[in-house]
């Protein structure tokens, strides 16, 4: 069994060439197990390549640490970074708050069709302008009032020819 | 004739022939049977053509009638039919009928001082086998005839009608639904309180702003006020109009009653104020998106 097994199941020490190579992540994280670490610092004793990497490696983790630190987009949070987002990286005030998938988009879509059915209102034409004919309208109550069977007035009502006065 | 409108007097002579069946009023109006003919710039149309079965209520369930002897109308002898609201004490019309043959020979509409303000009636009347000022039979066998209809604009009965139209069945003092029509996307409804007809014509739109249409005829109409609503009243030779809007239609109140009568039925019927523009917008808006 190799002494990483049982840590962050690494590869074996050392790699392919003879080197640390993957391992120096897991050194400088201290991921290793204890047995695995004091063989790691064996090596880079005795390898001068390899301590220029690892140098090189923590130089690399200093200048992104000193990186100015941004909330993850909500769409990355909604879109399940399961298990909360990694050390480092602030999380959103969003993330943790039960979110509908898709809302977002949903919410856009009703406001432009909102938008959209307010222009057609506005563009719309009105209801037709009616003008009433009074003289059609009168005629027509008059005919149908003469029929009504009512037995006193019998045909008064459109025996009157409509005036308008003056 | 006679009618009166804002004080002024107003009077019109019609020349009536009968024969045959046939009712001519001038050169306006023919009466045949059940059909009613107006004729109007482009030829006679027809405006009714079917009898009708459903009545209007008893005039004795509102007014009190009172026969009595009357004077002679058109040289021939009358009863007078003087007409009261049952309760009331003040005389609101006579009907003067020919004691021979039952024909309404004149008519009257009483203001509150008892002074006609609205009257039709015969000055003179002729009966013979030959029409008035005529001789040839020929001409007699013309009047009978009724005339060619060139257009028609008879209402088909409406039992149903769907929003925005509503029926009612009684409206202002005593007057109940007869008969529900539409003809030409004008939808009419016909109340009856016995003795007088009061239609209520609905056109789905706004009122124009422009004149309400009287055919060529003078008369602006005037501004009156119903249950807090601006509207623009009409007095004519057959009656009286009221025309308002009310929730996209406009409606033409068209009666042969009295104001008083219009203006309580009036008051029953739907008179909201026009929308803005806004709120007809927001309405637009939540209506499309409405699930029906």
């Amino acid at each position: 069994m190799s002494p990483f097994d049982g840590s962050a199941g690494f590869p074996g020490l050392p790699g392919a060439g003879g080197h640390l190579e993957d391992t120096l992540s897991a050194y400088l994280d201290d991921e290793l197990a204890p047995a695995a670490r004091r063989e790691a610092e064996a090596h880079l004793a005795g390898c001068a390549e390899c301590r220029a990497e690892l140098e090189e490696v923590a130089a690399a983790r200093r200048a992104i640490r000193v990186l100015p630190v941004h909330s993850a987009p909500r769409s990355l949070v909604d879109s399940g970074v399961a298990g909360g987002a990694p050390p480092g990286l602030e999380t959103s005030p969003w993330a943790g708050r039960p979110r509908r998938p898709g809302s977002r988009r949903r919410r856009a879509v009703w406001a432009a069709a909102a938008g959209l059915a307010a222009v057609v209102a506005i563009l719309l034409p009105r209801d037709p302008e009616v003008a009433p004919s009074l003289p059609t309208l009168a005629d027509t109550h008059a005919a149908r009032a003469s029929i009504t069977g009512d037995p006193l007035t019998q045909l008064a009502p459109i025996a009157v020819p409509v005036r308008f006065g003056p | 004739m006679e009618w009166r409108d804002g004080g002024q007097r107003h009077s019109d002579q019609v020349a009536v022939h009968s024969a045959g069946g046939v009712l001519r009023f001038g050169d306006e109006v023919v009466g045949a049977g059940a059909r009613r003919m107006v004729h109007s710039a482009d030829g006679w149309l027809s405006l009714w053509g079917h009898d009708v079965t459903t009545l209007g209520p008893p005039p004795t369930a509102k007014y009190r009638l009172a026969v009595e002897p009357g004077p002679e109308i058109a040289g021939r002898p009358t009863d007078v039919v003087a007409v009261q609201l049952v309760g009331g004490n003040r005389l609101r019309e006579r009907l003067y009928v020919d004691r021979q043959s039952g024909l309404l020979l004149r008519r009257e509409l009483l203001d509150s001082g008892g002074t006609p303000y609205r009257s039709v009636a015969f000055t003179a009347l002729t009966t013979g086998p030959a029409p008035l000022g005529t001789t040839e039979p020929a001409a007699a066998a013309a009047l009978a005839a009724a005339p060619r209809v060139a257009h028609s604009q008879e209402p088909a009965m409406a039992h149903h009608l769907k929003a925005p139209y509503k029926l009612k069945g009684r409206i202002g003092t005593g007057y109940r639904l007869v008969g529900s029509y539409k003809a030409g996307g004008v939808v009419q409804q016909f109340f009856s309180d016995g003795l007088h007809g009061l239609s209520v014509f609905e056109q789905r739109g706004h009122l124009s702003t422009a004149e309400t249409t009287l055919a060529g005829e003078s008369g602006a109409g005037r501004a009156v006020e119903i249950s807090g609503h601006t509207m623009r009243a009409y007095s004519a030779s057959v009656g009286e109009a009221v025309v308002w809007e009310s929730d996209g239609v406009v409606y033409t109140a068209v009666t042969d009653a009295p104001w008083s009568d219009l203006a309580g039925a009036v008051r029953d019927l739907p008179h909201a104020d026009p929308p803005g523009r806004l709120r007809r917008v927001a309405q637009t808006v939540v209506s499309l998106f409405r699930w029906r």
